[in-house]
């Protein structure tokens, strides 16, 4: 999809959210989310890459940020003191964590897709984990690390 | 019922309802727990009727007691198999025999014994049974008893005796009586066994599966001795929660240490004083509770201590033991309060993890607590794999997992399919949490 399909596609389908146009190719977005009663200022920014340049999926990923309230450490806890994020991103020199709201190896996310129906509920589930894992200490979520089994369910009608 | 239909029915179950049906489905006994309880006791009696014993050619008859005959015994602890049961031993010997006599024959007769089935077991002789443990955790308490005659059918005389004390006496009891008036006078009902249906399904992946195991008309199947928890009635459910809420108050707590818990039989015959309430877990856990405290606190009004008889006969005191005093019914009832407040103030609230982990924690123990959001995932990580799992445009989350939670946008749900509701943002595919790092290209 082209940024103006974007950005046309999320003000029809999330009117609340603010979109900020920074360049030709970079957008960004500002909006809620809320999977229990805290509400999260979420903000995306996703970049068109040019038609010539080969990037991963990983690397021309939405990048997706908790503005507020700040996402919390909890140094004790199995998986780290906050998983499923990555701490930079080579495309941006501010330090994240920056969500990772998708397994690029299975393909849930592409270019081809509107962000207002993947990068944004994935968003939304995301956040919906890191509150059980605030309460747990685990993350009950659907979940993978590099190179590891998938956690979760086993059924997807999407697979 | 179709696989469309029952997710509907699980998504308007509620968080907080559909908690406390995954804390109860925790606590059933399995039936090879069932089987193995009973094959336990028959034995056991047949075992203290064998040539040699001290009761040899003494014992009439065993038959299962207390929670276990209602089917509300709960598992006492959720992450091993352990769980207690009564059964009373009919003895044919004079019903004048002294208590002591009759308990430490009975203990003799289990310990005295070179089968190896019972060598090395810890037994112990209560003041009214004898409790033996396996060493897998179950316990069996076995409560001799005398029929009396020209009573109505199955009352008894139980032996009471306290070494340390010396106290000694017998007391009338209809242990089998109860249990067959509770069993015909709780109601089950169809709609609170689709309910768990529904749920069981959702967190157990079956909803959105192509093949999904539906338990049909369980209600209408002749009673089974292990019982099912969709076949069960919601009064004994709650019973169960609130004896896992009392087991762990009095465990854990400091304000109850050494104190007398309330036994079952009480609750239970107190738990059929309670209204109809309907199909909801949450609502009739509540009516019980709040039936339960109120007894209490008219007793107490009055100055007097609890007093709960047996319904099927009067003479039979289940309060005999406890309350001892005013204070320790006042201690329960307050707990009663405590839980019916934070019960009614975590549904108004909606379910916020770090709250629904520090109510259940204080309400059930830490691992129920963990059990019910893990559980709660589960059923949601189900959703997302199913595509049911959606968006408002407001950015709240609607699944059969978590709805409904937004009175306001109820309305729009229920469109159809997977009861995909308007306005909903639906994602293309489900997506999993990844963790590693970027490449730089």
């Amino acid at each position: 999809m082209t940024l103006d399909q974007q950005i046309e596609d999320m003000a029809r389908e999330l009117p609340t959210w603010v979109c900020s146009r920074i360049d030709d190719r970079t957008a960004s977005w500002q909006g809620t989310l809320q999977p229990y009663e805290t509400p999260h200022t979420v903000r995306i920014e996703h970049s068109v890459p040019l038609v010539i340049e080969y990037r991963s999926l990983l690397y021309v990923q939405p990048l997706v940020e908790v503005v507020e309230p700040a996402l919390q450490r909890q140094e004790d806890a199995e998986e780290g003191p906050l998983p499923h994020v990555y701490w930079r991103h080579p495309r941006v020199e501010r330090a994240g964590p920056f969500l990772c709201v998708f397994d690029a190896d299975a393909r849930e996310w592409t270019l081809s897709d509107p962000l207002s129906r993947t990068t944004v509920p994935f968003a939304l589930h995301w956040l919906q984990s890191y509150e059980l894992w605030l309460a747990t200490k685990k993350w009950l979520g659907l979940g993978r690390h590099a190179g590891k089994e998938s956690t979760g369910a086993n059924f997807s009608r999407f697979k | 019922m179709n696989t469309e239909k029952m997710i509907e029915v699980a998504r308007a179950l509620g968080p907080i309802e559909a908690a406390l049906m995954d804390i109860a489905r925790s606590l059933q006994l399995t039936p090879s727990m069932h089987d193995e309880a009973t094959r336990r006791y028959e034995a056991l009696a047949r075992h203290v009727d064998r040539p040699g014993s001290p009761l040899e050619g003494d014992v009439d008859e065993v038959y299962p007691s207390g929670s276990f005959a209602i089917h509300a015994a709960i598992r006492s602890k959720i992450k091993r198999d352990q769980h207690d049961v009564d059964a009373v031993i009919e003895l044919v010997i004079p019903s004048e025999t002294d208590p002591d006599l009759v308990l430490d024959r009975l203990y003799g007769a289990i310990v005295n014994t070179d089968d190896e089935l019972y060598r090395g077991l810890t037994v112990e002789r209560n003041s009214r049974c004898v409790t033996v443990h396996y060493s897998d955790g179950v316990t069996v308490d076995l409560m001799p008893v005398v029929r009396l005659p020209a009573t109505p059918e199955r009352v008894s005389k139980l032996f009471h005796h306290k070494p340390e004390s010396g106290e000694a006496y017998t007391k009338e009891i209809n242990p089998d009586g109860f249990a067959r008036h509770f069993n015909q006078t709780v109601e089950i009902s169809l709609e609170f066994a689709r309910r768990f249906e529904a749920r069981r399904l959702l967190v157990d992946g079956q909803l959105f599966a192509s093949n999904p195991v539906l338990v049909e008309k369980a209600a209408t199947q002749p009673m089974p001795e292990h019982m099912p928890l969709e076949r069960k009635s919601p009064r004994v459910v709650a019973l169960q929660l609130l004896k896992c809420f009392r087991d762990k108050r009095y465990r854990k707590h400091g304000d109850h240490a050494g104190q007398r818990k309330p036994p079952s039989v009480v609750m239970a015959a107190l738990a059929l004083d309670a209204p109809q309430v309907g199909a909801s877990l949450t609502d009739e856990l509540l009516t019980v509770a709040t039936t339960m405290r109120d007894a209490i606190i008219e007793a107490d009004r009055h100055g007097r201590l609890l007093d709960v008889r047996n319904p099927a006969y009067l003479p039979d005191q289940f309060t005999d033991r406890w309350p001892e005093d005013r204070e320790a019914q006042r201690l329960w009832a307050a707990d009663l309060r405590h839980l019916v407040d934070e019960l009614k103030e975590l549904r108004r609230e909606g379910f916020d993890p770090m709250r629904v982990k520090r109510v259940f924690d204080d309400l059930f123990g830490a691992t129920i607590a963990d059990h019910v959001l893990k559980e709660h995932a589960k059923a949601q990580n189900n959703a997302v794999l199913g595509g049911a799992s959606q968006m408002t445009p407001s950015g709240q989350l609607q699944s059969p997992a978590t709805s409904p939670r937004h009175p306001a946008i109820s309305g729009v749900m229920n469109a159809g399919g997977l009861g995909l509701g308007v306005g909903l943002i639906t994602p293309v595919r489900a997506n999993t949490s990844m963790g590693g790092e970027i490449p730089d290209g």
